[in-house]
């Protein structure tokens, strides 16, 4: 080590001893395509946010490459990949989030959706909004089913069970649902209101939670409804007994 | 060469030389290492900087010659040095208010003379720089050629779902 440090002391450059003498420019001078040595990149990542970390990898290759090496470590506090409505606040104030430094980096055709928070074709934009209206109408469909189904459920009990009263000569004003209630898996046998209004879509999760617009499903719906009226089914019988 | 006791002579890549304080152009490590091993004859001997020239050797030295006595470096700590960039001193701030080119300079020059708090200052400044700015705007500001072919690019947007280009 110390003899290859002495080495270079033992060649000096020629022109040695002549205080103003400028032959050359320095040979550091070329700068493009790339002015930054490997060590001092890696330092410069170190010293960048998220946000603009992120855009520094994608000026070239060469800051590609050290990303890839040094990402965990330069973003060892961000859970990557970094989303695009990712905000970074600076010091003086000001905010930024990755969309915007990418927005010039994206291609022409691609615009930014909100709703999907990524980039689309303008043939996209608003796929994802509409996908999701198309999965609320399909639980509000689902919903008005199910209180059909249920509505339904109950007149049968109810009528069922009047019959029952009326052929023993009972009287039927005040007639003792619990069973019923317990088969169904509700409060009261009064019936479901056939419109769906805002005020009843909270009553209606307590009977058919609601778990998401994105996971429900008709398969869900349909394989509820089978133990549901099971339970029916198996009152029935206990009652008829 | 050396004209009083305690000061050595660097001579920059286009043959100019600069006298300075031993204590001073040991902020350097490469030339702190060079001195041990010449000893005595690094006193009497010019010392050549071969990749360094004569007015970034000159601003180096302004900046060694500031800290020279700040104490050593730790050990590299650059794990936990994710500090913001705002934290530069002062007179660190102003020195580094050169143009570009000479910023570059300053980074490979302590770089080379492994110079760890200068470079550490330049790289800050350079961060300063491009913060919150685009690949575009960094291409622009230190003249770099964008080398990702657009299928490359594409391949970047797609990985980090970025956008969905169907």
């Amino acid at each position: 080590m110390a003899s290859s440090r002495k080495k270079r002391v033992a060649n000096p450059p020629t022109g040695k001893g002549t205080k103003t003498k400028k032959t050359e420019p320095s040979p550091q001078a070329p700068r493009s395509p790339n002015p930054f040595p490997t060590k001092a990149l890696i330092k410069i990542f170190r010293n960048l946010d998220a946000i603009t970390a992120t855009s520094f990898r994608l000026v070239c290759h060469k800051f590609e490459d050290i990303y890839l090496t040094h990402h965990a470590e330069i973003f060892k506090h961000h859970k990557l990949p970094l989303r695009l409505e990712t905000r970074i606040r600076y010091a003086d104030d000001t905010s930024q989030t990755l969309m915007a430094c990418l927005k010039s980096w994206m291609p022409k055709h691609l615009v930014y959706d909100d709703f999907a928070e990524k980039f689309v074709t303008v043939d996209n934009l608003g796929k994802t909004f509409l996908l999701e209206i198309d999965a609320l109408d399909l639980e509000k469909k689902a919903r008005r089913e199910w209180r059909k189904t249920l509505n339904e459920e109950k007149r049968k009990l109810i009528d069922e069970k009047r019959e029952f009263m009326e052929a023993l000569d009972l009287s039927t004003d005040n007639m003792d649902f619990k069973w019923e209630l317990q088969a169904l898996g509700v409060d009261s046998m009064d019936l479901e209101p056939e419109t769906e209004s805002d005020s009843d879509e909270e009553g209606m999760q307590t009977a058919f939670p609601r778990r998401g617009i994105n996971t429900i499903v008709k398969e869900d719906i349909e394989s509820q409804e089978p133990k549901k009226h099971q339970h029916c089914l198996e009152a029935r019988a206990k009652q008829t007994k | 060469m050396a004209t009083e006791s305690n000061k050595i002579t660097l001579v920059s890549n286009d043959g100019a030389e600069v006298v300075v304080d031993r204590n001073v152009a040991e902020r350097s490590m490469l030339i702190k290492n060079m001195m041990e091993d010449l000893g005595e004859a690094a006193m009497t001997q010019s010392v050549p900087i071969p990749n360094v020239n004569e007015s970034v050797l000159k601003k180096v030295i302004e900046w060694c010659e500031h800290h020279k006595n700040d104490p050593p470096a730790a050990a590299d700590d650059d794990s936990d040095s994710r500090k913001k960039t705002t934290d530069i001193e002062e007179w660190d701030q102003k020195f580094m208010q050169v143009d570009q080119e000479m910023l570059f300079e300053i980074i490979l020059a302590s770089n080379y003379l492994d110079i760890k708090p200068l470079l550490d200052v330049g790289c800050k400044t350079v961060a300063n720089m491009i913060k919150g700015k685009s690949p575009e705007e960094i291409r622009k500001t230190f003249n770099i050629t964008n080398d990702f072919t657009p299928e490359e690019e594409e391949q970047i947007r797609r990985e980090n779902e970025w956008a969905e280009d169907r």
